[in-house]
């Protein structure tokens, strides 16, 4: 910033209350760092504190105001950032400072329609920005804080459950517990192979993010690869069942997004992958919604439910230092291929092809010869 | 990474050297089982478990024989052993690192996941037992996601292993939460059956062309799934009821439904040697009819004769109680083989046989007192062995003669004409030729004969233009059916009826034609001698002795005849001199007609057919001045000088040690015919133009001379005309050696010559009188 050309006259710092006790996740910033940062929820108030520390004796200001805003910023257009929220308090009266100072604000029951996302087309970030307006440069200093969408749906809803094939060549059955699963949720299925009469090398369950930017012709869509999870090694025959378990705490994941201020979405898609012994691909995509749980009484009910899962009913779950480090690498855990290793680069190939996306639920187990060529029709046989 | 690399050809073809890809396997296995272990020593588990994964990747090859894949196998479980060593040593502290289980789930790849799923779950049930039931389940179930065959039967090995000592072992009631027995059977008959399943798919991938590699690889890999089966034995809550309605339905549905011989085969077998015997007692209907319904190409018979085997060896040994009388163990057995028989009309004759066999063992071993299963058994074979017509003739014999093999090893005796009829019957190849063969037989000797052929000797009757090894397998076969007619015995006391099986078996073994009865008949022949023996030994209860034995000579006589027409006279001359012996032990009525109708039968035949003089000294035992005179006769018209001169010389025997009625027992000594005989001897000796044979019989006449003046020592009888020429003898003995060349021959001779002086020297220093006259005499 300008300011910092012709040196600061005063330090600003903002700090969020409560931030030290609350929950922090990273922020992406514009220098491709991560930040850790506090997470709030819709509804909550951000308060906190505003820290002026004087480098000269004495600073004339025209007024001290701080703000609360959500941003869509499109990086393909650096220009079109679109803010979605926009509070100010003033904090000060034009004057002069005549020492360093600490100035509290909040904003009550603020509501934070959105998610923040990083995503590789946009993204969507909430901040506190403190202005100390002077004659020539402002001083200006922006704090950023995370939002978490809650969701909560019955556990009862029922569960995807598909017959698809090609006729006269493989004719599969495959179950989804849900359809809308919770960001640490497990998802559990079972393929059931009904007719097989090509030599399957292996399959696999993969995990696709879907971002679509704009609308019109000017719309941009990128999917990317988020998790590559091996379900089965081998060629089976007619009649076996083929267990699915893949949990999703393992992967960076975020909850579906189906019209932000209608500006983009993120939704996502199972795929079942089927790899032939000529590296033929037969996949069948279906759309998930992805939610984060909302943590209240019904947290204890799904956390029993994750133990039992986990085969360790005697201990509560924490989250460990551990735990997280293995997540974070989890993505390269075992599974060494590009796509999974370094998603985004395999997910803009990916994505090129995906920008005339059809209608997801269109069923299609469609060979070809890669995962990029979803073009869902064309030799598919559809059931 | 390194997987990575060679997962691009994995479905290429398998032309690298085994050796190579092993080696790099290995020293990837290595490298990443040391960064594992420095990680576990730093207590830095996640990277642990990454080189674990890393490590477990290597199992993930396409490219590896089930041999070399095996080694690696070993290697990786070994350091796997090293994980969880440290996790269950970490939990038994305390420090329990939080959802593990679940953790190890973010795995990418099946194979590392699914073997660190298992290591983390045996881990957790081995410090707290509480989930122990749901993870068995959920291990097992899991599992299910390799269908590679290979890969697949090495993860679930890696299953059973590490479960081995861990499975629940106790009743419902007692154990709730952990899990029970019947969570145990569930899991691992699950584990068995998709690894049959798995093992059973080998043989259908690949090249029809590699079937014989697959079916070796398969061989090799058979151990992983009895394992399953042993772990089931081992679990001691398995009784008997539960063996039966639970396990054992299920492992023989899966076998059966399975429908691959290999798998069967090897199933079948080693449910047979891991369940007790009592199981299999308690099963054994269950068990035959899974039998029944085994894919053809299975050989049932090694199946049920390993069982039977088992199970007889159970019931006879020491301590068991043997088979509890409620199980009718054979007619089990018996009603199964016949099924299997009707179901399987390509069964081969060898396996019938051998079937039948192992219930014979089973009969004679456990039911020592139902002579009548054997007999069962053996109708059994013999209306399974009609198929036999069928069967080419090699084939016919060789299965015939593993039968009557069986039953020399065995003993099996067979008691009445019927089932001697119903034995020949089933091995009637051996006992006669076929119709065409007789022909082609009988054209073979017109031709022999034609050409001049083969003089003389019986056996080359009908031999025609069959090899050396032809006659040979001929004789091995023909004995062993001789040696089978001893069996043909009725047991002690029941000698009418074992006449009766005698006949029956004339009658039969009769028609086999003179190459045959050659072997065949003789037994029949003695058999019925020792009978009238017998007869004779029990005359005190049969008052009909008498007229039996007369019978059974007139049978014998007959019989012989029948020998010698069939121009084997040489054979015939035997038995009639043999059974002239025995009569003469035996006192019926008229039984010294019989033995001379016997010997003047074997006069005939020899004055008619034999020309070999070596018979002769047959004869030194007769009876009757006839016979004598007729012997000393026939010696001195056989063919050449020397046979003439030795068996007239024989023939003094005859007059010297013969025992005639009127003397009652005495012997008759006549030293008149003696000389003449000995002398006529030396005669013809004297008309030999060989002077080495010459000396040769000059020098046995010698000893003929000695043997009789020693004899007659002490007797009153005047020997000096004998030593006196036996003196010249000696004499002249001297002068033709002295004259003859030096060779084999001579020296021969000249060892006898000096062996008889040295004879004759001995026994005069011992003090005999008459020799030392003689001696004397001889200018020694």
């Amino acid at each position: 910033m300008m300011n910092f050309l012709f040196g600061p006259s005063a330090d600003l710092e903002i700090h969020l209350d409560g931030s030290d006790d609350r929950k922090k996740g990273d922020v992406l910033l514009d220098s491709g760092k991560k930040e850790a940062c506090p997470v709030y929820f819709d509804g909550e108030a951000v308060s906190g504190k505003v820290n002026i520390r004087l480098k000269q004796s004495k600073m004339e200001h025209y007024g001290i105001k701080v703000e609360l805003l959500g941003l869509i910023e499109q990086f393909s257009d650096r220009s079109s950032q679109h803010e979605f929220l926009s509070m100010a308090r003033e904090l000060a009266r034009p004057g002069i400072l005549t020492q360093s100072c600490c100035l509290e604000f909040e904003f009550v029951s603020v509501e934070k329609p959105y998610e923040s996302y990083f995503g590789v087309n946009v993204k969507l970030r909430y901040f506190i920005r403190v202005t100390v307006t002077k004659r020539l440069n402002d001083l200006v200093k922006e704090q950023d804080f995370l939002v978490h969408t809650l969701a909560q749906y019955p556990d009862t809803l029922g569960g995807i459950k598909m017959e698809v094939g090609i006729e006269d060549c493989l004719h599969i059955e495959f179950e989804y517990n849900k359809s809308k699963y919770h960001l640490k949720d497990a998802i559990i299925g079972k393929i059931y192979f009904l007719l097989v009469r090509i030599k399957v090398r292996h399959m696999e369950v993969q995990i696709l993010r879907r971002e679509l930017v704009g609308v019109g012709p000017n719309s941009m869509s990128d999917c990317e690869t988020v998790a590559k999870f091996e379900i089965m090694d081998g060629a089976p025959v007619k009649g076996e069942t083929i267990p699915i378990r893949l949990f999703l705490s393992g992967y960076e994941l975020t909850p579906t997004m189906r019209d932000v201020n209608k500006r983009f979405s993120v939704r996502y898609f199972l795929n079942l992958v089927l790899i032939d012994e000529e590296d033929r691909r037969y996949f069948k995509q279906q759309e998930v919604t992805l939610f984060r749980r909302r943590p209240n009484r019904h947290r204890r009910i799904a956390q029993e439910q994750h133990q039992s899962q986990s085969a360790d009913t005697a201990q509560p779950v924490h989250q460990q230092p551990d735990r997280s480090y293995f997540h974070h690498r989890s993505a390269h855990f075992g599974a060494k291929s590009p796509a999974a290793a370094s998603g985004r680069t395999a997910a803009n190939a990916d994505g090129a092809n995906t920008a005339n996306n059809n209608d997801d639920n269109e069923a299609a187990v469609s060979p070809g010869n890669s995962d990029n060529s979803s073009s869902q029709s064309g030799e598919s046989n559809d059931q | 990474l390194f997987w990575q690399t060679r997962s691009q050809d994995m479905s290429g073809p398998v032309t690298e050297d085994q050796e190579k890809l092993l080696d790099e396997a290995l020293s990837v296995v290595k490298l990443q089982a040391f960064q594992m272990k420095r990680c576990l020593d730093k207590a830095k588990l996640m990277d642990a478990l990454k080189h674990a994964s890393n490590m477990l990747g290597e199992l993930r090859t396409s490219l590896l024989s089930p041999k070399s894949y095996y080694e690696l196998y070993m290697l990786i479980t070994d350091e796997m052993r090293h994980l969880e060593l440290y996790l269950l040593d970490e939990f038994q502290k305390g420090r329990r690192v939080q959802d593990l289980y679940e953790l190890v789930q973010y795995a990418g790849n099946i194979i590392p996941r699914l073997y660190l799923l298992i290591t983390v779950g045996v881990v957790y049930i081995k410090c707290s037992e509480i989930s122990r039931k749901d993870i068995l389940k959920d291990l097992v179930e899991m599992c299910r996601g390799v269908q590679h065959p290979l890969r697949g039967l090495f993860l679930r090995n890696y299953l059973l292993q590490c479960t081995k000592n861990v499975l629940p072992d106790c009743v419902e009631e007692e154990q709730e939460d952990s899990g029970s027995v019947s969570d145990s059977i569930d899991f691992v008959l699950l584990n068995f059956s998709e690894m049959n399943k798995l093992w059973v798919r080998m043989q259908h991938q690949g090249h029809t062309r590699e079937r014989d590699r697959r079916e070796q690889e398969r061989r090799e890999l058979k151990l992983l799934v009895g394992t399953n089966l042993v772990r089931l034995s081992q679990l001691d809550t398995i009784d008997v009821q539960r063996y039966r309605s639970v396990v054992l339905p299920a492992v023989l549905e899966q076998v059966v439904n399975c429908k691959d011989a290999l798998s069967q085969d090897y199933v079948m077998e080693c449910i047979i040697q891991v369940f007790p015997d009592e199981y299999h007692l308690a099963t054994l209907q269950d068990f035959l009819q899974a039998c029944a319904e085994l894919n053809p190409a299975v050989p049932v018979k090694n199946i049920l004769i390993s069982l039977i085997n088992r199970l007889s060896a159970f019931a006879t040994r020491d301590g068991s109680n043997g088979i509890p009388s409620d199980i009718p163990l054979f007619d089990f057995f018996s009603e199964q083989i016949a099924k299997i028989i009707e179901n399987k009309p390509d069964l081969s004759p060898e396996d019938l046989v051998s079937l039948q066999a192992a219930l014979t063992g089973l009969a004679l071993g456990v039911y020592k007192d139902r002579e009548d299963y054997v007999d069962k058994v053996l109708e059994t074979t013999n209306s399974g062995l009609d198929k036999l017509g069928r069967l080419d003739s090699p084939t016919k014999k060789s299965v015939s003669a593993y039968l009557l093999q069986n039953m020399l090893n065995n003993g099996t005796l067979v008691p009445s004409s019927e089932q001697v009829e119903q034995l020949l019957d089933l091995v009637r190849c051996l006992v006669a030729d076929p119709g065409a063969d007789a022909a082609a037989a009988a054209a073979a000797a017109t031709a022999t004969n034609s050409l001049g052929g083969d003089p003389g000797d019986g056996s080359a009757n009908g031999a025609g233009p069959d090899s050396e090894a032809d006659n040979e397998d001929l004789a091995e076969e023909q004995s062993l059916l001789g040696r089978v007619v001893h069996l043909f015995s009725t047991g002690p006391d029941l000698l009418d009826e074992q006449f009766g099986v005698l006949k029956t078996a004339r009658r039969i073994l009769a028609t086999g034609g003179g190459r045959r009865v050659k072997y065949t008949l003789p037994p029949v022949v003695y058999q019925a001698y020792q009978l009238a023996i017998r007869f004779h030994n029990r005359q005190d209860s049969d008052d009909k002795w008498r007229k039996k034995c007369r019978k059974i000579f007139e049978f014998c006589h007959s019989t012989v005849c029948g020998l010698a027409k069939c121009e084997l006279p040489n054979l015939a001359l035997r038995l009639f001199v043999d059974g002239a012996l025995v009569v003469d032990k035996i006192p019926f009525d008229q039984h010294d007609t019989v033995a001379y109708e016997f010997l003047s039968q074997a006069f005939s035949l020899y004055e008619e057919e034999i020309s070999d003089s070596k018979r002769m000294t047959c004869f030194a035992a007769e009876n009757h001045e006839p016979l004598r005179s007729q012997t000393v006769h026939a010696a001195s018209k056989l063919l050449r000088k020397p046979d003439q001169s030795r068996a007239v010389a024989a023939c003094a025997h005859l007059f010297w040690s013969g025992r005639p009625r009127e003397l009652q027992g005495a012997e008759m000594r006549d030293l008149k015919k003696v000389g003449e005989c000995l002398k006529r001897a030396g005669r013809l000796a004297s008309q030999c133009m060989d002077a080495g044979l010459q000396a040769q019989l000059y020098t046995e006449l010698v000893n003929y001379y000695l043997y009789f003046v020693l004899q007659s020592a002490g007797s009153n009888l005047d020997v000096s005309q004998l030593s006196s020429t036996a003196g010249q003898l000696l004499a002249k003995i001297r002068e033709i050696l002295s004259g003859l060349e030096p060779s084999a021959d001579s020296e021969h001779i000249h060892k006898h010559f000096e062996a008889t002086v040295e004879f004759a020297r001995s026994q005069s220093a011992s003090g005999d009188a008459t020799i030392a006259g003689l001696l004397a005499q001889l200018e020694l």
